[in-house]
């Protein structure tokens, strides 16, 4: 697939993922690209079982993505062995749990977990999977620290207290690696930190393990814990 | 190559993936009866896109995070009570009895959706109503499909009835007060997991409520992506 073809199968799937049922002119028009193009992607999705038409002529697409997103998580970097430590570990901290890898820069969720036996209505804060954090926030700092070459040359911080030039991202990662952990306040949403740790295998970084949740909770003593949960994923990715 | 055939080329290493979960080069280039040179080209266009990425063995490739980032935006379109409701509407015309959805939040059961003749006999709940997850059908086959969790959390008194409606696969309730009967069918999704469980309630018999709901439920899961096992 040219990139050309894909950067436009990728515009009309996300149209479709985003919005839903739509005929083949609306998603043209979202898409900015030919309809003749967007009929004949349409088409090469509808016989791959990647999206279906309805009686209505309208184009979505079909959950076979729900499918192979699992098969994602269950046989790639989802790490499967994962979601007992997740869940273990915030049902420790009494937090979000996430886990991320590395995706073009940002640190891209594959699993959370919260803690289950806590409160009552205890909600998840986001990334949830299939979401991601960029690399000047929250435990997408990790992730820039170990892989510096996907710096961004500029870029706006997602609240005022954030990481707001490419110096600041420089000399951040550099502690960051120095420290081993980072403790990100209020850089993703105001009132949120995010306590992460690198998970290593055999010293190759596969992510970032983190708990969340508000500023007064997220504190540096949760860091062994914390370590010792990446310590079990990166025991069980060696397995 | 034009859209239509470089989406099934992709599609047929995806497939391939899917099953084998990683392979290298020539392993795909065989299960694809390509050349390897060709396999190669079409893995670093797919490598690319994000369609796949490198497996744990050195030269191997699984599929890769593009799949997740689309589902991720997919499951905000689907919402169940939005996909339930043509199938409720389709049960109320074809049992001529209420229906209403149930889903848990905080250890409780709360009505998110409800389907009523025009001729009702019964009176179901409002939508918003939030009951314990003892009470009544809806409420009980949360309890009995849920994640072990909330059984944990409900108390002895369920233990006796939650063995035969997950033998049953379905909750049968009666109100003696208002002398009607709730059949309850777990709603699941792509992952397994219990998100709802759709409730038809009668006064009146001569026909099989449990299946109809049962097939409903399940009709439900299948626009959810839930595919039963076995």
């Amino acid at each position: 697939m040219s990139r050309r073809i894909h950067d436009n199968v990728a515009s009309v799937v996300e149209v479709l993922a985003d919005r839903g049922r739509l005929t083949v002119g609306v998603v043209a028009a979202q898409t900015e690209l030919p309809r003749a193009s967007v009929q004949r992607i349409a088409d090469g999705l509808v016989a791959a079982d990647l999206a279906e038409v309805d009686q209505d002529g309208q184009l979505a697409l079909t959950t076979r993505w729900l499918h192979l997103a699992e098969t994602f998580r269950r046989t790639g970097r989802g790490w499967p062995g994962a979601h007992d430590v997740l869940q273990a570990l915030a049902t420790a901290t009494g937090l979000t749990s996430h886990l991320f890898v590395p995706d073009r820069g940002r640190a891209l969720c594959v699993a959370l977990c919260v803690d289950r036996a806590g409160a009552p209505g205890t909600a998840a804060l986001e990334p949830n999977p299939g979401g991601s954090l960029p690399g000047f926030a929250g435990a997408g700092r990790i992730v820039l620290a170990h892989s510096p070459e996907s710096a961004p040359g500029t870029f706006e911080p997602l609240t005022p207290t954030g990481l707001a030039t490419v110096a600041e991202l420089r000399a951040d990662a550099a502690r960051v690696l120095a420290d081993g952990h980072v403790l990100a306040l209020e850089d993703v949403v105001v009132g949120v930190g995010f306590l992460a740790v690198p998970v290593l295998a055999n010293e190759v970084f596969l992510g970032a393990l983190s708990v969340a949740g508000p500023v007064g909770e997220v504190t540096p003593d949760r860091l062994d814990v914390l370590r010792a949960a990446a310590e079990a994923i990166a025991r069980h990715y060696r397995s | 190559m034009t859209g239509l055939s470089a989406i099934a080329r992709a599609d047929s290493l995806v497939r391939v993936l899917e099953v084998q979960g990683e392979l290298a080069v020539p392993e795909l280039a065989n299960a694809l009866e390509l050349p390897a040179s060709t396999t190669y080209r079409l893995l670093r266009q797919l490598l690319e896109a994000g369609w796949v990425e490198p497996g744990e063995r050195r030269g191997a490739y699984r599929l890769g995070p593009w799949f997740l980032k689309v589902a991720a935006r997919m499951e905000f379109q689907l919402d169940v009570r939005r996909v339930a409701r043509p199938w409720m509407v389709d049960l109320v015309g074809s049992s001529g009895a209420a229906v209403t959805l149930w889903v848990e939040r905080e250890g409780r059961a709360v009505c998110v959706e409800r389907e009523v003749p025009v001729l009702s006999n019964t009176l179901p709940p409002e939508v918003g109503d939030s009951v314990p997850l003892l009470r009544g059908a809806g409420p009980l086959a949360l309890l009995a499909f849920g994640p072990d969790r909330v059984l944990a959390r409900s108390g002895e008194r369920a233990d006796a009835r939650v063995p035969a409606v997950r033998r049953a696969g379905v909750a049968i309730e009666c109100d003696p007060v208002h002398g009607t009967t709730g059949f309850a069918a777990p709603v699941r999704n792509h992952r397994g997991e219990l998100v709802a469980a759709l409730t038809l309630t009668t006064v009146g018999e001569g026909y099989e409520p449990a299946a109809w709901v049962r097939a409903a439920a399940d009709a439900i899961g299948g626009c959810l992506g839930f595919l039963e096992v076995g």
